[in-house]
């Protein structure tokens, strides 16, 4: 399993945190030999991190965006 | 009295036969239209007799339907009514009366009117004119409309102070027609090719002036109904009105009952339509929310399993355990721990370890290896 590139237009939130579980249900089942355990949980670290500032900034840009709707032109009346 | 003079005189029954060759043989009387109001009526077994007579003038005459005919009437005779009737003139020797045998018969005045308007109905009406899949949907925004009435009246007025009320960015265009009199069903059919030159405006509001005593009966014409079925852009009527729909009501793509009323149907309140954006700008933002609250909160799980793991992957508790484990077995097994327990290692110069006093001769050198340190000593004795 290999990291996605930053920039990469395929990468999806949703597909990322699925990878994120599995990678979790994997650890906990205990099916992994050590040098993989460590492997994955650094990997299901970096996705982790990546959906989070993913979040955050899709939050940033939706505040944004929400306070121009509040903002809106004054209506008539 | 002379003999002669009453040779010559007439008998009743020659005089009446006379006067019933000159009527009967006249071809004017014998097919005769004649107008007149409906004073009398009697019914009788073998028809209806009525009496015709004019209003203004003293002066009457007796008609009859005979039953044979009285389907084929297109108006029945009704007391008071005017009536347009079709006949021959008979004379009747026994009682000495003529009257008109009526073939046929026609409403005139008002009782015209309502024939003709429903006739014109009839037709187009069978002609599909107002037929509810030619209806045209309204423009729920229009940015342009045009009103098709009279400048003057007071229905213009209704309706711009509604418009504004409602929608006040609306651009507004005035067709402007003549609602009354005889040249109003061509300019209202004017009014309303107009706007559809035009093309700009999305509906047409067509309203009466707004007086009281108006009449109606330009809204009932067949060009002006013709003009409103024939226009791309809908139409909305406000002709204002109690009694029956005109045919312009009919023909129309929506008929409000008054200009204000048609105004109000053309344009959405726009004070309402802030209100519901603003509610679904509420809705929006609201969702958002839940929708960033839950995927945090789902992330946040997450972190907390991974977080976890170094205390809980089994692998990683298990290899910790068996780690110290082979640890404790290399501890049991280091050769320190036995010099600390008071054993000693001799080794000779060549550090192999002295396992027996074979090889060995006096006065040799030899290494002590203790639990802590060295002694390098000399033999001074071998016993066997």
């Amino acid at each position: 399993m290999k990291l996605e590139p930053k920039n990469n237009h395929n990468w999806n939130y949703e597909e990322t945190v699925a990878r994120v579980e599995e990678i979790i249900d994997r650890i906990e089942s205990g099916s992994l030999p050590l040098e993989k355990v460590f492997e994955e949980f650094a990997i299901a670290v970096e996705y982790l991190r990546k959906c989070e500032s993913f979040l955050a900034l899709g939050k940033e840009r939706m505040d944004l965006l929400i306070e121009t709707l509040e903002q809106e032109e004054e209506f008539e009346f | 009295m002379s003999s002669s003079m009453v040779d010559t005189a007439l008998s009743v029954a020659e005089l009446t036969a006379y006067i019933r060759d000159l009527l009967e043989g006249d071809r004017l009387l014998q097919q005769v239209l004649v107008a007149g109001e409906v004073s009398s009526l009697h019914q009788h077994p073998k028809g209806v007799f009525f009496t015709l007579s004019d209003p203004d003038e003293d002066a009457a005459i007796q008609c009859v339907v005979w039953n044979g005919w009285r389907s084929r009437l297109a108006q029945q005779p009704k007391r008071g009514e005017l009536l347009l009737v079709l006949g021959s003139l008979r004379l009747y020797p026994k009682r000495g009366e003529y009257q008109l045998t009526v073939f046929q018969a026609v409403a005139i005045g008002e009782g015209l009117q309502a024939l003709q308007y429903q006739q014109l109905r009839s037709r187009l009406q069978a002609e599909g004119l107002f037929d509810r899949e030619r209806k045209k949907p309204l423009p729920s925004h229009p940015q342009t409309l045009a009103v098709v009435t009279s400048p003057t009246a007071a229905a213009w007025g209704d309706i711009q102070r509604t418009l504004g009320q409602r929608y006040p960015r609306l651009h507004i265009l005035l067709s402007p027609a003549t609602v009354q009199g005889l040249e109003a069903p061509d300019s209202i059919a004017m009014g309303i090719e107009r706007v559809n030159r035009d093309g700009r405006a999305e509906v047409i509001i067509l309203a009466r002036g707004g007086g009281a005593v108006e009449d109606l009966s330009c809204f009932n014409d067949e060009r002006v109904v013709r003009a409103i079925a024939d226009s791309k852009i809908p139409i909305i009527t406000g002709i204002g009105h109690q009694r029956d729909e005109s045919l312009a009501d009919l023909a129309a793509d929506f008929s409000a009952h008054t200009p204000t009323a048609a105004a109000e149907k053309a344009v959405p309140l726009y004070s309402q339509l802030v209100a519901e954006h603003q509610q679904r700008v509420n809705a929006a933002i609201e969702v958002f929310k839940q929708q960033i609250v839950r995927e945090s909160e789902h992330l946040e799980a997450l972190a907390t399993r991974l977080k976890r793991f170094p205390s809980t992957s089994p692998q990683l508790i298990q290899a910790t355990a068996h780690c110290r484990l082979l640890k404790q077995k290399l501890i049991a097994l280091d050769p320190q721990a036995v010099l600390q327990r008071g054993y000693a290692v001799v080794k000779q110069e060549d550090n192999t370890i002295v396992r027996s006093t074979a090889n060995l001769v006096k006065e040799q050198d030899l290494k002590i290896q203790l639990g802590q340190g060295f002694l390098k000593v000399k033999i001074t004795e071998i016993w066997e």
